[in-house]
């Protein structure tokens, strides 16, 4: 039963991880460390493993670009940002977002049976 | 003290504890076999990777070697494999890749399995394949390579280059048909782990095993090799053994079963070799050779031993490599002295004989020829069923073929169509017929004794001369190498005319247009100062050559009227005809480019 309850929590985190990750990246320019950092504030992600074949599908897709930079303790780092299509779908993302929030927020609060 | 292995993470070079390698090493497996196969997949691994070796760069900090603490806070911090399979099931549409979309059973490959293998790991590969226990298909293939007599060796090779290895987990699962999921790809990972301990275990017992089999000085080579048995040492040593021993089995076991099927076949009945009515076996024949039968029967014993010995050698040897057993010390004695004592009687017997062929004597006679009425002796050949009665096919003219080598024995004789005869020109105006009869002994006089005692028959019918291909000799003479030489001597301007029969007795006669025995048949031959020619032909060839090089034959044509008067009266046609051998094909040529010339 635990278990179901972690994995539905889970499920929900990951259907709006892609969500966070763009909107994080439209503000400015993040190497995947400091995505990790500000989603595990956020408590969206627990592990690091889970950002990199997402950020690989949304840069294949289109919707992210990235350049290489020097770092002065270890290897060189991707830096990525959002694409102009990236930003394109980050905008209806955004709006689908404010509509899920909206009709999730009114089927549950007001359901009258809890 | 610890060994450190050195790795080269995203370009950082790292001294990790052999431990935490391992474990990091697993870890990366597992992380890969989710995407293996997925477009994305090395690009995901060099980013988990790089993060990996930025994770250890930070925690380095005063120290210079990587431990397995190292390598579980990495875990902790990267997430398990499974966290990272989880991610791709959410959205698999968006993008193009998903990165797991091996995450479910796929269909089941044909790789060859380097966890169960004897040799390549073809067939163990193909055991997982079809779902089958791999050592049944291994004895049904090594019975196999014996019936194709091998042809399935060079298949082997070739799967074994084509069929790609299972090498990561995710690979040896989608070999067994497993579905690819994180919990068997950790089984398989693990497995992996115990193989490879239990594999360098083996391979220095192996070793070890090896080297008592051979000697102390093996001894310290095999503990040195199973020190340091790395896998490629140990499968290259493990793959020839079992080669060697497979190659030596096949071919110990079809050289017994040849051994044995002849044998059972010989004692009873040899009855290609002879073409005796009555059944002969290998000990009658020896009975002929040999001074005695119970020679026959040493000598026999002796060479089967001799050979037989080795062969079941080569397959304890083969069996020794294949599957690893022992061969009892008594047994490797006993065949060792077997061996030994065989070749006394070998030698003894096999000595004497050869002793009984040292010398060759001949004996040469000349029979008395009725001279042909005409100009022509007509050669035929007696039939040999007149003179024994055992021979199943009889010819007649030629038109029935029948097997005539090998020996016949019948009411104390032997009979056997080896008497030749040959055609020489005649040193006066007369036919005659000389023969040579020949032998082997331990003495010259025993040769000459034995020639002379050899039998042949020629009969004379008018202008026909019958000489039978058959001589015979008593049993008791012993097969020694006996022949009758025939030669027919032929005066000069005479012809000799070989009927359909005389197939059987002319061997290899000369004559001017070099052609063989078999085109000899049915022509007349006449002797002429170059030799035996048949004049017939170039009577034919000359109208041909007039139309197209008529000078030819009037230079060719006196030189030979000169030396000779012609061969009769009866064909005056023939004093201008050209010489016959080289002019057939050159005179061909000119023939040839005038046909082609109006079409050029």
């Amino acid at each position: 039963m635990n278990l179901n309850v972690e994995n539905t929590k889970a499920q929900m985190r990951k259907g709006v991880l892609e969500y966070c990750i763009l909107s994080l990246l439209s503000a400015e320019e993040m190497y995947p460390s400091d995505v990790i950092a500000k989603l595990k504030d956020a408590k969206l992600i627990v592990v690091e493993g889970t950002l990199y074949p997402l950020l690989t599908r949304l840069k294949d897709a289109g919707y992210l670009t990235y350049r290489w930079e020097e770092s002065r303790s270890g290897p060189p780092r991707k830096y990525y940002q959002l694409t102009p299509v990236g930003r394109k779908f980050l905008k209806e993302l955004d709006d689908t977002w404010d509509e899920l929030a909206q009709a999730v927020k009114k089927t549950t609060r007001n359901n009258p049976a809890r | 003290m610890k060994k450190t292995v050195t790795a080269n993470i995203a370009g950082t070079v790292f001294h990790i504890e052999e431990d935490a390698y391992e474990q990091l090493q697993r870890y990366l497996a597992g992380i890969r076999a989710n995407f293996s196969g997925s477009a994305g997949a090395d690009e995901i691994m060099a980013d988990i990777e790089s993060r990996i070796a930025e994770l250890f760069t930070e925690r380095l900090t005063g120290r210079n070697v990587v431990n397995i603490a190292d390598v579980q806070n990495v875990e902790g911090v990267m997430g398990r494999p499974e966290d990272f399979a989880g991610e791709g099931d959410g959205d698999r549409t968006t993008a193009g890749a998903g990165t797991t979309a091996q995450a479910t059973s796929g269909p089941r490959r044909f790789m060859r399995d380097p966890d169960d293998k004897w040799m390549g790991g073809v067939l163990g590969g193909l055991a997982s394949y079809i779902g089958m226990d791999p050592l049944w298909l291994r004895i049904g293939f090594i019975v196999l390579i014996y019936f194709s007599i091998g042809s399935l060796i060079p298949i082997y090779v070739l799967l074994w280059i084509l069929v790609p290895k299972a090498e990561t987990a995710a690979e040896k699962l989608q070999m067994r048909g497993e579905p690819v999921t994180v919990e068997n790809i950790k089984r398989v990972v693990e497995e992996g782990g115990e193989h490879l301990k239990q594999g360098a275990q083996r391979a220095a017992n192996e070793a070890k095993e090896f080297g008592r089999d051979f000697g102390p000085k093996a001894t310290a080579w095999g503990h040195e090799a199973g020190r340091n048995a790395g896998a490629v040492g140990r499968n290259a040593a493990h793959i020839l053994r079992k080669l060697v021993g497979v190659g030596f089995i096949v071919l110990a076991f079809t050289l017994l079963l040849g051994l044995i099927t002849g044998l059972i076949g010989g004692s009873i009945s040899l009855w290609h070799f002879t073409w005796s009515s009555a059944d002969m076996g290998l000990l009658d024949l020896g009975g002929l050779i040999f001074n005695s039968q119970s020679h026959a029967l040493w000598f026999g014993i002796g060479v089967l031993v001799l050979v037989t010995v080795p062969l079941i050698g080569l397959f304890l040897a083969g069996f020794r490599l294949l599957l690893d057993t022992r061969t009892p010390k008594w047994l490797g004695w006993t065949l060792s002295i077997l061996w030994f004592a065989a070749l006394v009687p070998t030698v003894i017997a096999g000595a004497e004989l050869a002793s009984d062929f040292h010398r060759e004597n001949s004996v040469r006679t000349e029979e008395t020829l009725k001279q042909p009425q005409g100009d022509i002796l007509y050669l035929d050949a007696l039939n040999p069923a007149d003179e024994t009665e055992g021979w199943s096919v009889r010819f007649d003219n030629g038109a029935v073929d029948v097997d005539m080598d090998g020996l016949h024995v019948e009411n104390g004789n032997i009979f056997g169509a080896w008497a030749q005869l040959d055609v020489e020109r005649s040193a006066d105006s007369l036919f005659h017929l000389q023969v040579v009869r020949e032998a082997h002994g331990g003495t010259a006089k025993a040769a000459l004794a034995r020639a002379e005692e050899i039998q042949f028959r020629v009969e004379q019918n008018g202008d026909v001369l019958l000489v039978s291909p058959v001589l015979s000799y008593a049993m008791t003479d012993k097969f020694r190498l006996q022949n009758v030489q025939f030669t027919l001597e032929v005066p000069l301007g005479k012809s000799v005319f070989f009927r359909p029969a005389s197939r059987y007795v002319i061997y290899d006669i000369d004559n001017v247009t070099n052609e063989i025995d078999r085109d000899m048949i049915g022509r007349t031959w006449t002797m002429t100062p170059r030799g035996l020619e048949d004049l017939t032909v170039p009577h034919r060839m000359k109208q041909e050559e007039e139309e197209v090089a008529p000078k030819d034959s009037t230079r060719k044509g006196p030189v030979a009227a000169v030396v000779w008067q012609g061969p009769s009266k009866r064909r005056p046609a023939q004093e201008h005809r050209p010489p016959a051998r080289a002019e057939g094909t050159t005179n061909m040529m000119p023939n040839l480019l005038q046909l082609l010339r109006p079409r050029i």
